[in-house]
């Protein structure tokens, strides 16, 4: 057990100058803001998922949140931007940011802009039901 | 979340699993670790950033905790380290523009940023001994908790104490000779 009874003794004649470096401590109050607040609450949620048994449901979300985004990236910059909705993933590859990565993630090379319309619209009641899962777990 | 709740019942419930013992424990300290942060980062955001990756470790590493020291030690400690991490590739002194844009952001209503006594110091001082003396004299820490923050002696904290201590009153020393010569000025005009 660590005693805390050696405090630093100032001198009596010093006192003046220890509650002046308390008060100009104080000058460096702020609050934390909201939005870091946030991300903590978040962090600490995800930490919280990982420990748990809901880890693989975690894991999954995380996947298909990470698909819809990379299918709203294609169809934006590669498709939209091209307007050759009738070209396939790797045709638009370089313009889109798909890679390795993206047909990692279950993109397939043949997809064109209206497979990626329905495997969207697919994804997205997939993730509601997740979401709805792992709120009941 | 009951505010009667000890700090160890609420680390106790943090490590239960309840989240809302865990925010009310950062809401315990989050005023003494954002004071310390802001005066020792170079930004607002540098700070916040430090306050979160501090809490996440905090929550990582709960079931570490050794409850025979206070917690706010062990707190400071991993603030500690991360704003040497942080700050690891930054110069050793902040500039003034540096200190008065984290004083803007202060919730002192008697902020008088010029006079501030830790702005000047922070020229002066090595970053080991603005800790040693913040420890010592703002949160009122004891030598050994110093020690543990620091991750050094009790004899180093209890020499460096004493080596700081007369950086401070050779300041202080000038500052006072300064404000005479500023009387004597004042007179001769």
């Amino acid at each position: 057990m660590i005693k805390s009874n050696d405090k630093a003794n100032l001198p009596f004649e010093e006192s003046a100058l220890k509650e002046r470096l308390k008060q100009d401590a104080e000058q460096f109050n702020s609050k934390v803001s909201e939005l870091t607040k946030q991300r903590l609450a978040a962090a600490i949620a995800k930490q919280s998922v990982e420990a748990s048994s809901l880890k693989p449901e975690f894991d999954l979300f995380h996947n298909r949140f990470a698909l819809a985004a990379t299918l709203s990236a294609i169809a934006i910059t590669g498709f939209l931007s091209l307007n050759t909705p009738e070209r396939k993933v790797t045709e638009v590859a370089e313009h889109s940011g798909a890679n390795n990565q993206t047909f990692d993630l279950g993109i397939q090379p043949n997809w064109n802009a209206q497979t990626l319309s329905k495997e969207s619209e697919a994804l997205q009641k997939d993730m509601e039901k997740l979401r709805k899962r792992l709120l009941t777990l | 979340m009951d505010k009667t709740l000890t700090e160890q019942q609420l680390i106790q419930a943090s490590l239960n699993g309840d989240t809302m013992a865990f925010q009310a424990l950062v809401s315990r300290f989050e005023v003494p670790l954002m004071r310390f942060l802001n005066f020792r980062c170079h930004n607002q955001a540098d700070a916040e950033d430090i306050f979160q990756e501090t809490f996440i470790n905090v929550h990582l590493y709960l079931t570490s905790y050794d409850n025979r020291f206070a917690f706010s030690t062990w707190l400071f400690n991993i603030a500690s380290n991360q704003v040497k991490r942080k700050l690891k590739n930054r110069p050793e002194h902040v500039t003034d523009s540096d200190s008065l844009e984290i004083l803007s952001h202060s919730t002192s209503s008697q902020a008088n940023q010029s006079g501030n006594l830790w702005l000047k110091l922070k020229p002066i001082l090595s970053n080991q001994q603005l800790d040693l003396l913040w420890f010592t004299y703002v949160e009122e820490l004891s030598g050994n908790d110093v020690a543990i923050i620091l991750e050094k002696s009790l004899p180093w904290v209890k020499i460096n104490l004493i080596r700081t201590r007369k950086k401070l009153h050779k300041l202080l020393a000038e500052e006072d000779d300064l404000s005479y010569d500023g009387v004597r000025g004042y007179a001769h005009d």
